[in-house]
């Protein structure tokens, strides 16, 4: 009975990292990055694309996140990635709150993780759809940029209806809805990652 | 600002640079101050401080492309929507809004990604007490986000050879095309990465003893004269801000 519970709870919630854990955290944290990077590129074909690409972005964010959490070792792993990728994002001009955004969606993750005693395939999509809700702080002046906007002088020119509408589509509502649509999102990502990590990755020995 | 700064191996080629501290203070500033509510009054500062940083390294691409972009996304903000009442022109410009604000945060974030090599970065990073988990797995991520792109590019050109590349292929079958894009580009960097990690734990990434640095971080007269300019700009915003 004594070996079933030592092997049940593992030896990964400690937070002493090795510096291979570390290497992996910043290549995943690299391919992350980069995976969600090239997807969320389309918004440029039209500024409409912007909120569809980014959560197209999310679901592609799945397949290196479930990669990833294989070679997770210790608690701690995905906290680290989540403040290297938004410290990253924050060197590239995303508003600061991201981070802070980012640790607690990272946290939940772990959390979920530990749930899971960190091998649960279940719990690791349900971690990816908490962790990617990160991407709400991206968004989150939007709230306030739609404030200024609406109040800014050239709206008094437009008429109180128009603002009326205008206020209606950019309302907290919708806002509200992509923000949990990130995690709905998350989950297909998730799962996704999960069945290519089956289909090719397993196969190949790279997990 | 005409004598060049010594060059190193690890040092800056030529220009005036800042301490990777003070750039990441100024771009912090920038970024807090602009993302906050009422933060469209600090743009203009920032564009000035981009526009001057770029100067100062010669970049004069830049020095003229992020004043241009600022004014079309400003243009595209504030015009459009008296061009006809319509809420998704409206829609559109505040999103040109958002997108001027990035614009002028990204103008500096470029600067620093242009000057500071990973190296000085992260021994700048160490100067300010970040804990080595933070700096360790932050320089594995710089250094390593080029090798990937150029995977990513490597892919992207694969696909188009066999006809399945393209942005409306995307929104098509956005599931079949992330699995023909991932999967190659996961599998040829994760080999590239076991080089890299081989190669950085030879030589002592992570090690517990404190590295030294060939060019330890030290303050000096750019960071000065920029500390200077930023307040300036900081205080002529509040000050105009006020008149309004």
């Amino acid at each position: 009975m004594i070996t079933v519970t030592v092997e049940a709870t593992d030896r990964r919630i400690d937070f002493r990292m090795s510096p291979r854990d570390l290497i992996n955290i910043g290549i995943f944290g690299a391919l992350y990055l980069v995976t969600v990077g090239v997807f969320n590129a389309l918004e440029f074909i039209n500024p409409g694309f912007t909120l569809v690409s980014v959560l197209i972005g999310i679901v592609a964010g799945g397949v290196p996140f479930m990669l990833f959490l294989t070679r997770v070792r210790h608690a701690g792993m995905v906290t680290v990635l989540a403040v290297i990728v938004s410290g990253f994002m924050l060197l590239i001009g995303s508003p600061p709150v991201t981070l802070v955004v980012a640790v607690v969606a990272a946290l939940g993750a772990e959390a979920l993780l530990l749930a899971g005693r960190y091998r649960s395939r279940r719990f690791s999509v349900l971690a990816y759809a908490v962790f990617s809700t990160w991407f709400v702080g991206m968004f989150l002046p939007m709230f306030y940029a739609r404030a200024d906007f609406l109040t800014s002088p050239y709206m008094k020119e437009m008429g109180a209806e128009y603002v009326q509408q205008l206020d209606a589509l950019l309302s907290p509502a919708v806002l509200i809805a992509f923000d949990l649509s990130t995690l709905v999102v998350g989950f297909l990502g998730g799962l996704l990652g999960l069945r290519l990590l089956d289909k090719h990755f397993r196969k190949a020995g790279l997990v | 600002m005409g004598e060049p700064a010594p060059a190193g191996p690890a040092g800056p080629a030529r220009g005036w640079v800042l301490d990777p501290r003070t750039a990441v203070v100024i771009l912090l500033a920038a970024s807090i101050t602009i993302m906050a509510p009422g933060g469209i009054w600090f743009v203009p500062a920032a564009l000035v401080a981009a526009t001057l940083l770029a100067i100062s390294e010669r970049a004069w691409r830049r020095a003229i492309g992020v004043p241009l972009a600022a004014a079309a996304a400003a243009g595209v903000a504030f015009l459009l929507p008296l061009v006809a009442p319509w809420p998704v022109l409206g829609f559109i410009s505040v999103m040109a809004g958002f997108a001027l604000r990035l614009v002028a945060v990204g103008g500096i974030a470029v600067h620093l990604a242009r000057t500071i090599p990973p190296t000085r970065f992260t021994a700048a990073l160490r100067a300010a007490r970040i804990p080595s988990a933070f700096t360790v797995s932050g320089a594995v991520l710089l250094r390593f986000v080029p090798t990937i792109i150029s995977e990513a590019r490597a892919v992207h050109d694969a696909m188009r050879l066999r006809g399945l590349g393209g942005g409306l292929a995307v929104l098509r079958h956005p599931v079949r095309s992330i699995e023909y894009f991932t999967v190659p580009l996961m599998a040829s960097s994760l080999r590239a990465a076991e080089d890299l990690s081989a190669s950085s734990l030879l030589r002592g990434l992570g090690s517990q003893p404190r590295p030294t640095s060939m060019h330890p971080p030290r303050f000096g007269l750019p960071d000065a004269v920029a500390a200077v300019v930023v307040v300036v700009l900081g205080a002529a915003t509040v000050l105009w801000g006020y008149g309004h």
